[in-house]
């Protein structure tokens, strides 16, 4: 008996809002009919932008070890939907007691090709690419130093957003870099300044980027 | 066309990314933290390492670490070590000469060091013929335990597992010294605990007071003598009597061999009793030999030490005390050396003289 009037009283309620929408004629359309493009235009061609985040820097033993690492980088959208970055990331990191320790200076460039996808204000962006990596180390014992550098090939990838803050761009990474037998894990942001803009999707024929 | 070129374009890059993977092997000179005697100090110096087959992994003729092993203590008590993986160890060359990368790849090359040091020391210096048997022998580092399983002792630390025939390796996480493997000396003294096992126990991996069930004090007393002999033999080879100052606080770590020592009633109670502190009462007879090899040195004091573990390995049993070990000690010298570690015997073991029954002491 109870449960026949909560029924009653649910159907009663919703009827209204069923009867609306039996009313709607036109069904709801993503871009109003129109075939949106994968990704879309920022307004820029060419960006420097500079900034800094964590590499996770893997030890011999497995360890990831947290330290701060600045990067600048450089991007140019060949077309929507790819854009080629060169990154060059810089880490310093200092293990060992107050006596013994080991300095390290880790540079690392990369150059890759990512893919885009999103909006002409905020964009997915993924990449994989080739890395030189140049690393100094400086052993220092009681009473003696010993310097050395080594040059490393690897390779780096990531996922991250990038996306216009007035007529800015900013970008957040995550990824990570193998350098031969060790993978490191780094996220960084950073904030850009176009160098060459790109006329936006409405002035097409205008020299944008399709 | 294009898709030739890109493909072209990265078999080469893998091509020289792999070539890039460099390893070595020995002999090698390789820059590693090891204790100098000239400065009484732990210094970078390039060392020859002989057995290592990569330096990469870390793997030779001596040891082959194994990082981050998972852990398991059976029912039965035996520890089991799963998975893990070689380290890796990175390292760039000058003049012809090894430097480890990173400070992790510095401490694991630096106790490769140490370890074919000590299997060295005692084939080649003291002489035992056994050792080659005893290597290579696996070293975990960084071990991985269950949240089951008890982790008191899981950093800071270094130790010899008889069951399973390895070293155990610890991460430095409150004691910011020297690590203990990189200290020598801690090498020397757990390869002195797997080489008096061995003398004990051949190719047995339980420890024969477990396996005979001896009584709590005979236990006690082998207990502390394993501490006592591998504390003689790091200390005669580095000729340095308390290198475990260097790894650790001292007011946590007294073991300066230096230091006159004396057996006291209640400690031999305790050792009696099966409740005594091991390395306490080892450092008592450390202190001892280290006081012996004052006058007929240190060599000649490690010679005897282990002369002494093999001599009285007829009449190992349940009844075993320390004073077993003092009167082999005695009995293997000449005369003379019998009379000088007699002397220093009956004084620093006052209250068990009538054990040492070889040396007759007042």
């Amino acid at each position: 008996m109870r449960l026949s009037l909560i029924f009653a009283a649910l159907l009663a309620a919703c009827a209204p809002a069923l009867a609306a929408d039996s009313d709607e004629s036109e069904p709801v359309v993503p871009g109003n009919g129109v075939a949106q493009p994968l990704s879309g235009n920022p307004g820029w061609r060419a960006q420097a932008a500079v900034g800094g985040g964590v590499v996770m820097i893997n030890a011999a033993g497995g360890q990831h070890y947290l330290t701060p690492e600045a990067t600048v980088q450089g991007s140019w959208r060949a077309n929507r939907l790819l854009t080629y970055r060169s990154r060059l990331d810089f880490a310093t990191r200092k293990d060992g007691t107050d006596e013994i320790f080991v300095e390290n200076t880790y540079s690392w460039l990369t150059f890759r090709p990512e893919g885009t996808l999103g909006t002409d204000r905020t964009q997915f962006v993924f990449g994989l690419g080739p890395s030189m990596i140049l690393t100094t180390t400086r052993l220092h014992g009681p009473g003696r130093n010993v310097h050395a550098n080594s040059f490393r090939l690897g390779f780096e990838y990531s996922i991250g957003m990038r996306w216009m803050v007035g007529n800015f761009p900013m970008g957040i990474d995550f990824g990570g870099q193998q350098r031969e037998t060790r993978h490191d894990f780094r996220t960084t942001m950073v904030f850009g300044i176009p160098l060459v803009k790109s006329p936006s999707s409405n002035d097409e024929g205008k020299g944008a980027i399709r | 066309m294009r898709i030739l070129r890109f493909r072209a374009a990265l078999a080469a890059f893998a091509a020289v990314a792999i070539s890039g993977c460099t390893d070595a092997s020995g002999p090698v000179d390789i820059y590693v933290i090891t204790f100098d005697p000239g400065s009484s100090d732990f210094r970078l110096q390039s060392e020859r390492v002989e057995t290592i087959d990569s330096v990469a992994k870390c793997k030779g003729g001596t040891t082959e670490v194994i990082k981050e092993p998972v852990v398991r203590i059976t029912d039965d008590g035996d520890v089991n070590f799963e998975g893990g993986a070689p380290p890796s160890i990175l390292y760039t060359e000058s003049d012809g000469t090894i430097i480890p990368e990173d400070w992790d790849s510095l401490t694991l090359l630096s106790y490769y060091h140490h370890l074919e040091r000590a299997v060295t020391y005692f084939r080649d210096t003291l002489g035992y013929a056994d050792t080659d048997a005893m290597v290579p022998l696996p070293s975990y580092y960084r071990l991985e335990f269950g949240i089951d399983q008890n982790v008191v002792g899981a950093t800071d630390n270094a130790a010899y597992a008889p069951t399973a025939h390895s070293f155990l390796l610890f991460d430095s996480f409150f004691f910011q010294q020297l690590p203990l493997a990189m200290n020598d000396g801690v090498v020397t003294h757990e390869f002195s605990h797997a080489l008096f096992h061995r003398v004990m126990n051949g190719d047995e991996r339980l420890p024969i007071e477990y396996r005979e069930e001896w009584g709590p004090g005979p236990i006690s007393h082998l207990g502390s003598l394993h501490e006592g002999q591998a504390d003689i033999f790091a200390a005669m080879m580095l000729d340095e009597p308390d290198f475990f100052r260097f790894s650790l606080p001292a007011d946590l770590v007294d073991r300066d061999m230096a230091v006159d020592r004396t057996l006291t009633e209640g400690q031999l109670f305790n050792l009696n009793a099966g409740a005594a502190q091991v390395h306490e009462i080892g450092a008592v007879i450390a202190a001892a030999v280290w006081e012996f090899s004052e006058g007929s040195g240190r060599q000649r004091a490690a010679e005897l030490t282990l002369q002494a573990e093999v001599d009285m390995l007829p009449e190992l049993n349940g009844s075993f005390d320390i004073g077993d070990f003092l009167g082999a000690f005695a009995d293997a010298g000449t005369p003379a050396e019998k009379v000088a570690s007699c002397a220093i015997f009956c004084d620093r073991f006052d209250v068990m003289k009538d054990r040492i029954s070889t040396c007759a002491c007042p």
